[in-house]
């Protein structure tokens, strides 16, 4: 076990010099000097070609690259091109934002989810099991920026409960909370629905019905185990997905997290914050992705990790 | 007349699919006392799997329905007891092993949990300490270490899993075991050692047994009295030895035994029974098996025979035709 947690952890090493080297080139690549957008457009032809050697823009891309990955193991993550911020000073003073965000949604997801998805399933063709496929319908086509917005004009315009914008309190984060999870809680429930059925045709839970078992013994011992295996998947792309999808919700409430962060940076192309950005994610999303696995085997003994 | 541990009446059961309805049992009678052993041989979709389920009741949900008939045990009217007696039956009283060992035991949960909790649902009051004495008391008679009990169903091959689900069945020392196909998924030299377990454990306790099989050969080994069902309906049945001196029987017995190989004789092929079974969706009016009987007349495809007995023993078909019959 621990071995197996050893050699995906130094997995990770590969993966994360993959995607940095790809997103580094890409943003070096991309149309456009940044030494140019950084000064503006009367800056004169030297203070340019001043900024581009004191970014070390005349370097090849591998140099800057590798100068860049050097920095980063030092545990330095640069300052920013643009207003000079530490990198790795101003991800920190964010990230609480992003994951109070991000944690609410998913416990939304999971403890609004998996119950309805259970209450689904076991009142098959009821009205629940109707209502939630009506509202997983609704929800999973329901852009997430014009959910946040119509929430914003229901519950903070018409009702004054929430505030519209902001991260003050925990109040601020309720309605993004709810925006964000809304796609992922419809699907959640849906599959933890249908896992549930699946599990329940199978014949080991005949043979527990067979014993003498009652259905609410039947649900919690013998289908839920089993069931929930799919459901800790897509719960887990969900999780590493927290950042991607709080751009849109960052961005309508006015959050000051690290998904706005990151697409402020790479809409004025500053490099290092980008970057900085990216290399903690990545790690991040291989540590949910090992969690996953790892509570997989947990769940269920026919996963042998390591072989 | 003597009370009967079992009494099926008259059985009707039919599956509502969104195409048609199936209808698997027809008018299906058996008794069965205490102790006693009953083969019930019948070819693929002739209702015995579906009989063994209607006596639990677990017949899939809103689709497999029970239209007609009475399933007494023990004085209990098992058609109309509620989800309370049919659980308290469950486990306890009636229990069953199930045709495919590899999915019948619950993935993620130990061998031996899966055999506690029948002794966790039906003995309440039982200390745990004799509840875990009982496991390894039943693993050791099926013939698994007690030290393996805290391993997992893919830890065992397929012949253990069975032996799994015999101690299951049998660690609440029921008074009826179904079995339903208990070796069909296994391999052949498992066969016999699976069926012996059975029948040692069925002496032992005393367990009347109903053994589901479409081999005949293992009903005259492990059977006392024989039922042969054919499209949902029992066409012979009598004790073993009434039904296997092969003086009468019933033409699709016959036409069975035809079809076992013979190790005496030097033919080179098997006599099959020509054609199918008929479609349970669209049942004939008259002998379900006139279809494919070498002695069909005018009368077999419009009347349907009767079961005419013979002492114990009853066939249902006219060439045995008494007076009365059932």
């Amino acid at each position: 076990m621990v071995k197996y947690i050893i050699k995906r952890i130094l997995m990770l090493i590969p993966v994360i010099f993959g995607i940095t080297l790809f997103i580094y080139v890409i943003m070096s690549l991309a149309p456009g000097d940044p030494a140019t957008l950084i000064l503006g457009p009367d800056a004169t032809y030297e203070e340019i070609l001043a900024k581009r050697e004191e970014l070390g823009l005349n370097d090849p891309i591998l140099v800057r690259y590798f100068k860049y990955m050097a920095g980063v193991l030092h545990g330095d993550f640069g300052i920013s091109w643009y207003n000079e911020y530490d990198v790795m000073g101003e991800f920190l003073n964010r990230i609480p934002n992003t994951l109070l965000l991000g944690l609410l949604s998913n416990a939304i997801v999971i403890l609004v989810g998996i119950p309805l998805g259970i209450i689904a399933a076991v009142k098959q063709n009821g009205v629940i099991d109707y209502c939630t496929l009506v509202l997983a319908m609704l929800f999973s086509s329901m852009p997430a920026f014009w959910f946040g917005l119509m929430a914003q004009i229901f519950f903070c315009l018409n009702l004054g409960w929430f505030p519209a914008t902001g991260a003050e309190s925990l109040k601020h984060f309720i309605l993004p909370a709810v925006t964000l999870a809304s796609a992922s809680l419809a699907g959640q429930v849906r599959l933890t629905r249908t896992s549930m059925l699946e599990v329940n045709k199978l014949d080991y839970v005949r043979t527990a019905r067979a014993k003498g078992c009652s259905e609410s013994r039947i649900v919690i011992r013998h289908v839920l185990r089993n069931g929930l295996l799919p459901v800790v998947t897509s719960i887990g792309a969900h999780i590493a997905t927290i950042v991607g999808g709080a751009i849109v919700t960052e961005s309508v409430f006015a959050i000051p997290g690290v998904a706005s962060l990151m697409i402020n940076a790479v809409k004025i192309r500053d490099v290092p914050v980008v970057m900085g950005v990216i290399v903690v994610i990545s790690v991040f999303v291989g540590v949910v992705n090992l969690l996953v696995d790892l509570l997989y085997a947990v769940i269920d003994p026919r996963v042998k990790l390591g072989s | 007349m003597e009370k009967h541990l079992l009494e099926i009446k008259n059985l009707h059961v039919q599956y509502n699919t969104d195409e048609a309805v199936v209808h698997a049992v027809n008018g299906l009678s058996l008794t069965l006392d205490k102790g006693e052993a009953l083969g019930i041989v019948g070819e693929t979709g002739a209702g015995k799997s579906t009989t063994a389920l209607s006596i639990l009741k677990l017949l899939p949900d809103k689709v497999g329905e029970i239209t007609e008939g009475s399933i007494v045990y023990d004085g209990i009217d098992i058609i109309k007891a509620n989800n309370h007696t049919m659980r308290e039956i469950r486990g306890a009283k009636i229990t069953m092993i199930f045709q495919d060992p590899m999915s019948s035991l619950n993935p993620i949960m130990t061998i031996g949990e899966q055999i506690h909790e029948v002794l966790e649902l039906h003995f309440p009051k039982m200390s745990a300490a004799e509840k875990d004495q009982k496991v390894d008391e039943i693993l050791g008679l099926v013939g698994i270490q007690k030290t393996r009990k805290n391993e997992y169903p893919h830890q065992f091959s397929g012949g253990m899993k069975q032996r799994i689900g015999i101690a299951m069945a049998l660690v609440a020392e029921p008074e009826l075991l179904l079995a339903d196909e208990p070796t069909t998924a296994l391999d052949v030299t498992i066969q016999a050692q699976i069926l012996q377990l059975m029948q040692e454990l069925q002496k032992k306790y005393n367990t009347a047994m109903i053994l589901i099989t479409h081999d005949l050969g293992v009903v005259a080994e492990f059977c006392e009295k024989v039922a042969v069902v054919y499209a949902g309906e029992v066409i012979e049945q009598g004790t073993v030895e009434e039904v296997f001196t092969r003086e009468k029987n019933h033409p699709y017995t016959t036409g069975l035994f035809n079809s076992i190989p013979d190790l005496t004789s030097d033919v080179e092929r098997l006599i099959p029974i020509p054609g199918f079974m008929s479609d349970p969706t669209n049942l004939p009016e008259g002998c379900k098996f006139a279809e494919r009987c070498p002695h069909c007349t005018e009368r077999c495809r419009k009347e349907a025979p009767k079961l005419y007995e013979d002492g114990g023993h009853s066939i249902r078909c006219f060439l045995y035709e008494t007076k009365g019959g059932q």
